[in-house]
């Protein structure tokens, strides 16, 4: 019986969903200290002082490491605090309310500095700088060039100038960040509410300077990351350097609060442009910049301005760019990758760019995407990204189809004539997903059942369940044959983690591999026991009349009576693979006040072979409402000090299930295969990708059924205000 | 949760709890805490004491008195929301809340108590024409709600002082609230309550409230006079909206500016006097 394909519910499920799951904060160790943070609250200051000894003072109080601490606690590099929130001490107590109390009486001396927020301000002559060796808040540019931009700009019929602003996002998982660390005089142990406990195993290692051998990572159930957990933070290093010199576990959990202040922000991406066509609709060249928000360090910031660079001419045939990544510093916490890291933004900005071409040549949006794109792939784009599989022609025609686009709008014109605005946008995107190496190992039991332990850290997304489907038609064994395990650098050497929709790719396909040269030896093994060749299914091996079932192999070969190898590795090395596919969105106005609300998110996606699709579904339900939320409900806000005034759930809006659309997804029903053993490409990002895109159009559509008039809009996230305003122009 | 330090102290009845609440001044009552404990885990009050009227079982009633309801303290939300009886209003409003963890736990006497500028209950208690029942060290007074409110969390109660029940002296026959929220049930960009006596398609008495729009919840004295004695119909609806729209007095803030809280006000009266009168 195959399993790939088939909707198999999530084998997580019992554990996650009935109180078996074991998050960072319900670990207890014995002698556990608690760690918590003094935080800015200016968003530039120089730290004069910091004056611990009341704190100290306090019974209970163990330790407190300031900016004299050095390395690797590292406070206030430069003898600065960058942005508000910005840790500038840290205090270990042994009682988690006594140290709230302590983390009150520290003092610190600040200088308060003038902050700019606003990375265009910030880029301007005169803005405060914020790393003075750097001299300019232009932390990097590089320019993306292809073919002759100017040229195709001036030969071009038409030619707009214009500016596209994505606002920052607040990542928001349910769980907090989190550590916590204990030595026992021989290894550093490192729980950690992470997406990457390899890379987090290393940072520590390296920090320390102690062998990778010396620290183990394990990442127990995590609440959720969104890419949030991708980076390792100063704060896993110090908790883990104070852990290794208390000889005491220390735990560190952010309150709600505190992680709006410290956690990597995402999007927050402008794109400055000229764009020229032709008055056939056709793009003929982009000349402009995308300019990254950073934050006060450059952790992340160039990289998601470069992916939205050379993915911004998506699956198009425009071939004349210039386009510049930017970063530029800002006193906010640091940007970081946000699910789709640089593809949303990129979609969004491009399919902008589609919709104006649309409203300046009179054309169906579809039509214009349609003699914009590029047939099929194989195909590398101006930047160099090889597609490597997929019709774009065809799959736009068949995403329309599927998604009942047209009948969508005839809906949308009916129901005005009954008095309802709404709204109808669609996107076309491709996207990049899978990258780097994944080690899998695959291990036989005494019983013939199969351990499979994997480097990827899925934390919700259910790829434990895929990769036991993927392995159990590799083995042809029934799924519950097959343990699935990870999140623990003491299972397998190495891994990137889950990010980047790569996991079920190249973790499964390392999984694959392993299972498919285990069962080489096991073969072997059963040649040796019948005496000759033998050929395998459904869990026996024959040979003319003999049999011996996989069990026994592996029984035999435990108790030393056959030689073979009962464990197998596989380090998979992953190429990128290019999903694509339509989202659209409807949407329901309310004229009278500009309030939106999400009615339906329908989609078509190629993301290769869908190994499960009830996952698959999950991931879209999930992701196209935060692509759909980023455009009517995230809002970060500062004031003109540079303080955040929306620091919690209070103030800044996530979306719950009372403004969740209906989801409708469809798949390909004969999708393009990436190059890997299964065949997959991803489907954890693509529906923000493409959501995001889609609504800010489907806003777009119903303030235009409402007015009559062609308005744009420019900013996401769009606020009821502004919606409002255009209203009534 | 990590609060500062504090005492507990359980109430067993009203005048244990006034007890205790005059013997401390930096004391505070609990009830269903859904607005002191955020504030508690934010660090923003640090009270030596709370005093829990959780407890306190009489307070917790809707029971109609006359052509009118008292309802004590401490009943919820989810209470209210249940309410099938007179002052239709009541769980109009209540299911507009928050979500239904915070329904179950939160009272209307806690949130009149707190008088947060954008919460629901204020607006409806002053459509209602309520009397706040209040009892004391110095003994038990009333006050009507419209003097209840002072500005953002400040109200008529004084040390040692707790509401006990609020007073409807009539039910109107025709009530509705509405708030214009980013969201179902998010913190009201402005909240409407209208509560009309009318016969015969004629407007004979009205009462409207605005929640959200300012610094304090307010009566709308000008959209009433628009449609007192008026015949009810939409060019009367739009006038009542313009009037409210023109006379609050709005602020701007990080959910809205002051501009927009004013339009929506208007269209939170103009939809709250339509729902209530059916048209």
């Amino acid at each position: 019986m195959k399993h790939v394909g088939r909707p198999i519910p999530r084998l997580e499920d019992y554990h996650l969903l009935y109180g078996g799951a074991r998050y960072l904060d319900d670990i207890e160790l014995p002698g556990q200290l608690y760690a918590g943070f003094v935080r800015s609250p200016y968003p530039h200051a120089r730290v004069k002082r910091v004056d611990a000894s009341e704190a100290l003072s306090m019974p209970g109080v163990v330790a407190v490491f300031t900016p004299q601490s050095g390395r690797p606690f590292d406070f206030a590099p430069g003898g600065k605090v960058r942005y508000q929130g910005e840790a500038v001490a840290m205090v270990v107590a042994a009682d988690r309310y006594l140290l709230y109390d302590a983390l009150e009486k520290v003092y610190v001396d600040y200088e308060p500095l003038p902050a700019v927020v606003d990375p265009i301000k910030a880029m301007e002559p005169g803005a405060p700088v914020i790393d003075e060796s750097l001299g300019t808040n232009i932390a990097k540019r590089e320019k993306y060039a292809s073919g002759d931009a100017e040229r195709a700009l001036s030969s071009s019929d038409r030619v707009v100038e214009e500016e596209l602003v994505i606002e920052r996002t607040v990542p928001a998982p349910m769980e907090p960040h989190g550590v916590l660390a204990a030595y026992d005089g021989r290894t550093l142990l490192v729980y950690d509410s992470t997406q990457k406990p390899h890379i987090v195993r290393r940072e520590i290692a390296k920090s320390l300077d102690v062998p990778l051998t010396a620290v183990r990572v394990v990442q127990p159930d995590v609440g959720g990351g969104f890419g949030s957990k991708i980076q390792v933070y100063p704060e896993e290093i110090r908790v883990a350097t104070a852990a290794m010199a208390l000889r005491r576990p220390v735990k560190w959990v952010a309150t709600r609060s505190e992680d709006f202040k410290m956690t990597t922000y995402g999007r927050g991406l402008i794109l400055r442009y000229k764009a020229g066509f032709t008055r056939d609709g056709v793009l003929k060249a982009i000349k402009g910049e995308v300019i990254a928000d950073a934050g006060a360090y450059d952790w992340f910031g160039f990289e998601l301005a470069s992916t939205a660079v050379t993915m911004l001419p998506a699956a198009y045939k425009v071939r004349d760019l210039d386009v510049d990544a930017v970063s530029v510093l800002t006193n906010k916490p640091p940007l970081g990758p946000y699910r789709g890291a640089g593809r949303p933004e990129a979609t969004f900005f491009i399919e902008r760019i589609m919709d104006l071409i649309a409203d300046e040549t009179g054309l169906d949006p579809v039509e214009v995407r349609r003699r914009n794109l590029v047939e099929a792939a194989p195909y590398e784009n101006p930047f160099g990204m090889s597609y490597d599989s997929g019709e774009y022609v065809a799959g736009l025609q068949r995403g329309i189809e599927a998604t009942g686009y047209y009948d969508l709008i005839r809906n949308a014109e009916s129901e005005r004539a009954r008095g309802r605005t709404l709204g109808v946008g669609m996107s076309f995107y491709i996207e990049i997903t899978t990258y780097g190496h994944e080690v899998a190992i695959v291990r036989a039991e005494r019983d013939g059942s199969f351990t499979v332990a994997v480097g990827i850290a899925p934390h919700g997304q259910g790829d434990a369940t895929g990769i036991a489907q993927l392995v159990a038609d590799e083995l042809q064994i029934p799924i519950d044959k097959v343990r699935v395990v990870w999140g623990d650098t003491d299972l397998v050497p190495d891994g990137l983690g889950t990010d980047g929709s790569r996991s079920l790719t190249a973790g499964g396909s390392a999984a694959v591999l392993a299972a498919r040269r285990l069962l080489d030896e096991l073969k072997k093994a059963a040649e040796a026991m019948v005496g000759g060749p033998v050929e395998y299914s459904n869990g026996t091996f024959r040979s003319g009349d003999k049999a011996v079932s996989i069990a026994e192999v592996v029984e035999a070969a435990y108790r030393g009576k056959v030689k073979a190898q009962l464990e197998a590795m596989e380090v998979y090395r992953a190429k990128a693979t290019y999903p694509y596919g339509v989202g659209v969105v409807v949407v329901e106005l309310d004229p009278e006040t500009g309030l939106v609300k999400p009615l339906l998110y329908r989609s078509y996606d190629d993301v290769g072979v869908v190994v499960n699709p009830l996952l698959a579904a999950g991931q879209i339900h999930g992701g196209a409402l935060q692509g759909i939320s980023q455009v009517l409900y995230e809002d970060v806000v500062y004031d003109q000090e540079g303080n955040l005034a929306t620091p919690n759930f209070a103030f800044y809006h996530i979306p719950k299930a009372t403004e969740a659309p209906r989801y409708e997804p469809h798949f390909a029903e004969a999708p393009h295969r990436s190059e890997h053993p299964t065949g997959t490409k991803g489907v954890g990002e693509a529906p923000t990708i493409a959501a995001a895109a889609a609504a800010i159009k489907a806003v777009e559509d119903a303030i235009r059924r409402a007015t009559g008039k062609k308005v744009r809009l420019r900013r996401s996230p769009v606020r009821p205000e502004e919606i409002y305003r255009l209203l009534r122009e | 949760m990590i609060p500062p330090q504090f005492e507990y102290y359980r109430a067993s009845s009203i005048d244990d709890a006034i007890k205790a609440l005059s013997e401390d001044p930096n004391a505070k009552a609990l009830a269903g805490g859904q607005s002191l404990i955020p504030l508690l885990k934010l660090r923003a009050l640090s009270p030596s004491k709370l005093i829990d009227i959780g407890r306190i079982r009489e307070l917790r009633y809707i029971r109609q008195a006359g052509r009118g309801l008292t309802i004590g303290a401490l009943t919820t939300h989810a209470d209210l929301e249940r309410w099938a009886g007179p002052c239709g209003v009541l769980p109009e409003a209540a299911r507009q809340i928050g979500d239904p963890q915070i329904r179950s736990m939160g009272t209307i006497g806690g949130s009149l108590a707190h008088a947060d500028p954008a919460a629901d209950w204020p607006a409806v208690v002053l459509a209602l024409g309520a009397m706040i029942k209040i009892a004391g060290p110095s003994g038990p007074r009333e006050v009507p709600a419209e003097e209840f409110f002072q500005g953002p969390y400040t109200t008529a109660l004084q040390q040692g002082e707790l509401i006990t029940e609020v007073l409807v002296p009539e039910c109107p026959p025709k009530s509705s609230y509405v708030k214009i929220a980013r969201a179902y049930n998010d913190f009201a960009i402005a909240g409407v309550a209208a509560a009309v006596w009318a016969e015969g398609g004629y407007i004979n008495e009205i009462r409207l409230a605005a929640t959200g729009v300012g610094l304090k919840p307010v009566r709308l004295k000008k959209a009433e006079e628009a449609a007192r004695g008026r015949k009810a119909g939409e060019d009367v609806l739009l006038e009542v909206a313009e009037a409210a729209s023109k006379e609050v007095d709005a602020i701007s803030d990080v959910r809205a500016s002051a501009e927009y809280r004013r339009a929506m006000a208007g269209v939170a009266a103009r939809r709250a006097l339509r729902r209530a009168l059916g048209l």
